[in-house]
């Protein structure tokens, strides 16, 4: 039975996202990354810190766009679509790991904190409420100054504050769930309340996750832009973000638009593809929004 | 021997509003007594039908029951045995042989989960079963057991069935564990009414087949004359009115019951419904006057009702009421 | 007498993702002056699209035809919106919608919300129109003081019976009612209907009543006359007490015989197996096939006729000639244990 449940949800995911023009677009932007992202080391032409000399033998430096550097070159004569390529990898490990970590926490708290209420729910709100109170960067900052640069600051400083949203709106629905009879039934059938909470509870909130996990992994890949973009990243390990920071301590940020370009569209194209993939979630979650 | 005795039930709820409230919409804080010293027994492959209005208490009184809900006071015995402090284990042990069948197809049945999962969650969750054969065999046997073709239904999501078909599959829930004790809280009064008859009749069988004893409540008297072999008629908490069901209908002795067999329509055109002999509205069961609940509407009423809470009295082998007016 | 509703062939087709739903499909009937015609079918069989089509209620992507839909002179096909709200609406037709809880805004106190109905529709002035709302929540038993509560302080039967008052106010000729003591507790919904029956009496309202419901009990205390719709159709019309006593169609025999009744405690109780057809389908013959003991080719293949069997009533069938063994044959209970 487990394994129909999963074909069932593998199926359901597919049909959903098939269904909506917004849906199948950033899938396919999804997809395409994602490949990239696996295939990064064996693709890239050249080294992440390499730098080229041309045909002529003359360092490549502030190359634009052309056959040798189909993306021009950086100010250190860097490939710029070689960094591009393998940032892409950096970037979405960061982005999947911090949104799903993220949004397992969150809906966790939210289902604890909807289900129990009570005191429960009070020490998990407050906690909740506190985060909220937190900004981001400068608690990254913070960090980072204690413990040094390094990707997976980066990482726990964006899952300790992201998860919040979801967990409020999970909990929300949570408690609109908690009070339909089947729940009632489930408990009088003799379940368990961890069998309830993740067995019959959680399956009906499904579209709300996926939908806060797009969300969540969108929120983590922006937010891991504007720290590297500051400057708060680990520098050996380059991200999209990072990029655009080396353009900007390059001093260049005006004039090699090549540089700026590249990886400022990849940011948007990913971003844009997995709030679309969540807009595909929120008609399934909130059916009144169909487009008919 | 009775199978469940339910001694001076009490469900009270407190209501204490926010100061605020308090002080600007002056509303006093309050106790809802929805369960006021409930008495009566069961008896073993009985069907005792639960007869009352909104707010007479019979839901919260099934609540109890079937241990969704803590009493406030007052004693619940299943076979000898009190079902206050039970540790889990007692617990679901208590729910492999107490079962409830709810009222509505539509809610009461996760929309995520298939026939098949529907009906084997009671099995899953008590770890009921040794092997996924026995589990099966057993699942497909309840099923065709309510009344619906395992091969055409086991497939099947909630949205994709009518109600009755929906209701059969929640009795397959309640039944599936061979409970020996069913609660079933108004399971027809959601379905069309030319398929209520089958579920009734389903229900039925199966409690002569499975010999269960089961308490039905409605507020149709209709159904309940027709199901029931002894009758509890219930007003505002308390039982007014309890005895063998064609005593009861046939018979009514507390004015309440008289008013209420009066008022049930009568498909007939011919036929003529007397007035019921009562007056003024159903109130909350909200700090009650002290007396009889039923004074405010009665038209008996006499000075002792104002006072005095009249207790049950047998006026007739099996057949009990609690009115003074029969002192 | 003259007839107030007079309605022939009457189609709302529903355009939806499965196709086009038949939800009303071909009903014809008359309300006389003065008369209680009670609908009574179950759940998808049309009654509420039905009601919904008279009061224009039904969204514009629905197809109405009709042969006719007339109310009085007027010709409800072809009348203005504008026209059908201020002349018609509550003072020719009046709706006591199902679930009066929803009916009401939760806001505005009970009284101020039923003087308002009245001033929108006619010229009273705001004293005249509150007299005629104490007058009338007088009628159906509900204080004067109440006028000043707000609506969750009614009770589900209490705001049932304000709905009620309402609807009356303005003298209407024809009151819809769909599914008025639906959800109420017995007592509540015997005070009601029997305020209606004094309201009409007292009064001399000449109302009629368009009454809807799925409850056979509370059609047979109540009308005078009774339609038995299913899936769309009109399956039987009739007066009450032939429709009683003389039933023709054998869903009218399959649901006497579903209703338990605290009088006949010892009668079987028998339902009609299967369930209702999907209205999106075009089905060539009767809709009642699947479910019908005593159905043959002839009912698979053509739609019978509407044929009046006796004098006003009214039946859809091809074997009402059998009617007599039918009749027979329902009250058991293993004529209607099969499957098609």
């Amino acid at each position: 039975m487990k394994f129909s449940i999963i074909k069932d949800f593998l199926v359901a995911q597919y049909k959903i996202i098939r269904g909506n023009r917004f849906g199948m677009f950033g899938a396919v932007i999804l997809l395409f990354f994602g490949t990239i992202a696996l295939l990064a080391p064996y693709i890239a032409p050249h080294e992440l810190w390499e730098s080229l000399r041309d045909s002529g033998g003359k360092l490549a430096i502030l190359r634009q766009p052309s056959l040798e550097f189909p993306l021009g070159t950086t100010a250190m004569g860097r490939d710029i679509l070689s960094q591009l390529i393998l940032a892409t990898r950096t970037t979405v490990l960061i982005g999947l790991t911090s949104g799903l970590v993220s949004i397992l926490i969150g809906a966790n708290i939210g289902l604890l904190a909807g289900y129990y209420g009570g005191k429960l729910d009070e020490v998990f709100m407050r906690f909740t409420d506190i985060i909220y109170g937190m900004p981001f960067l400068p608690f990254l900052i913070v960090l980072i100054s204690l413990f040094g640069r390094n990707i997976w600051f980066v990482i726990i400083a964006i899952c300790c504050i992201i998860w919040r949203t979801s967990a409020r709106v999970i909990r929300a629905q949570v408690m609109s769930i908690r009070q339909r009879q089947y729940i009632q039934a489930a408990k009088a059938r003799g379940c368990s309340n961890f069998r309830i909470i993740y067995g019959h509870i959680m399956p009906n909130i499904l579209p709300l996750l996926l939908l806060y996990t797009a969300f969540n992994i969108a929120w983590s890949v922006l937010a891991e832009a504007g720290a590297s973009f500051l400057g708060f990243s680990d520098p050996n390990n380059i991200t999209w973000g990072g990029m655009l920071y080396n353009l900007w301590i390059s001093g260049k940020i005006r004039t090699a638009w090549w540089w700026f370009a590249t990886p400022s569209i990849c940011i948007i194209l990913l971003v844009s593809a997995l709030v679309f993939i969540s807009r595909a979630y929120e008609e399934v979650a909130n059916p009144r929004l169909k487009q008919r | 021997m009775a199978i469940l005795e339910i001694n001076n039930l009490k469900q009270y709820f407190y209501i204490n509003p926010p100061l605020l409230s308090r002080l600007v919409s002056k509303k006093k804080p309050g106790i809802i007594k929805a369960v006021d010293d409930v008495s009566f027994s069961l008896a073993k492959g009985e069907i005792l039908g639960v007869a009352g209005e909104s707010g007479c208490g019979k839901s919260t009184t099934c609540l109890s029951i079937a241990k969704l809900r803590e009493p406030t006071a007052g004693t619940i015995h299943y076979k000898g045995k009190n079902i206050a402090g039970m540790v889990k284990s007692e617990i679901r042990d208590y729910r492999k042989e107490v079962q409830l069948i709810f009222q509505d197809p539509y809610e009461s049945l996760n929309p995520r989960f298939r026939v098949f999962d529907l009906v084997a969650e009671p099995l899953r969750a008590l770890s009921v079963c040794n092997s996924k054969e026995e589990l099966t065999q057993r699942v497909t046997a309840t099923i065709a057991m309510a009344g619906l073709n395992p091969k055409d239904y086991i497939k099947k999501h909630p949205h994709q069935m009518s109600g009755g078909e929906r209701q059969r599959v929640g009795i397959a829930q309640a039944l599936v564990l061979e409970p020996e004790l069913v609660i079933a809280d108004e399971p027809l009064s959601m379905l069309d009414v030319s398929i209520r008859a089958g579920i009734l009749d389903l229900i039925r069988d199966l409690s002569h087949r499975m010999n269960f004893s089961c308490i039905y409540v409605s507020h149709d008297l209709s159904i309940l004359s027709n199901i029931s072999e002894r009758l509890m008629i219930m007003y505002l908490g308390k039982v007014v009115e309890i005895g063998r069901t064609r005593d009861v209908i046939t018979n009514p002795m507390h004015p309440y019951a008289q008013a209420l067999i009066a008022a049930v329509p009568i498909p007939d055109p011919a036929y003529k419904r007397p007035i019921p002999d009562i007056r003024g509205e159903v109130s909350q069961p909200i700090d009650p006057p002290p007396g009889c609940r039923f004074q405010t509407r009665c038209l008996k009423v006499m000075d002792i009702c104002r006072t005095q809470e009249p207790s049950m009295m047998e006026l007739e082998p099996g057949h009990s009421v609690a009115c003074h007016f029969y002192r | 007498m003259d007839n107030i509703l007079n309605i022939k062939n009457l189609k709302t087709h529903y355009s939806s993702e499965e196709g086009i739903v038949k939800a009303v499909d071909g009903v014809s009937f008359c309300v006389g002056e003065n008369q209680v015609f009670g609908l009574a079918g179950e759940s998808g069989c049309g009654k509420s699209t039905l009601i919904r089509t008279i009061m224009r209620l039904v969204p514009k992507s629905a197809k109405v035809t009709a042969d006719r839909l007339q109310f009085k002179e007027y010709n409800l096909l072809t009348v203005s919106d504008q026209f059908f709200r201020e002349k018609i609406l509550w003072q020719g037709i009046s709706l006591v919608p199902q679930s009066a809880m929803n009916a009401l805004n939760p806001v505005y106190r009970v009284g101020d919300q039923c003087t308002e109905a009245i001033l929108a529709h006619t010229d009273f002035s705001k004293a005249e129109a509150e007299k005629t709302v104490v007058k009338m929540f007088d009628a159906v038993g509900l204080q004067a003081g109440l006028m000043k509560a707000y609506p969750h302080e009614f009770s589900g039967g209490m705001r049932q019976r304000a709905m009620l008052a309402m609807s009356l106010v303005l003298t209407p000729e024809l009151v819809v009612m769909d599914e008025p003591t639906t959800g109420l507790d017995v007592l509540v919904q015997e005070r009601i209907l029997r305020n209606l029956k004094e309201i009409r009496e007292k009064t001399k309202t000449s109302a009629a009543i368009l009454l809807i419901t799925h409850d056979i009990s509370v059609i047979a205390g109540m009308s005078d006359r009774i339609g038995i719709m299913y899936a769309g159709k009109l399956m039987e019309t009739a007066d009450a007490m032939d429709l009683f006593n003389d039933p023709y169609h054998p869903y009218t025999l399959g649901l006497k015989n579903a209703f338990p009744s605290i009088k006949a405690l010892d009668r079987e109780l028998i339902s009609i197996p299967g369930s209702p057809p999907n209205l999106t389908q075009t089905i060539p013959g009767c809709l009642f096939y699947d479910r019908c003991p005593f159905s043959i080719d002839i009912c698979r293949d053509k739609r019978p006729e509407e044929i009046e069997v006796q004098p006003n009533h009214f039946v859809q069938c091809h074997r009402t000639e059998h009617v007599k063994e039918f009749r027979k044959l329902a009250g058991e209970k293993k004529t209607w244990q099969f499957s098609k």
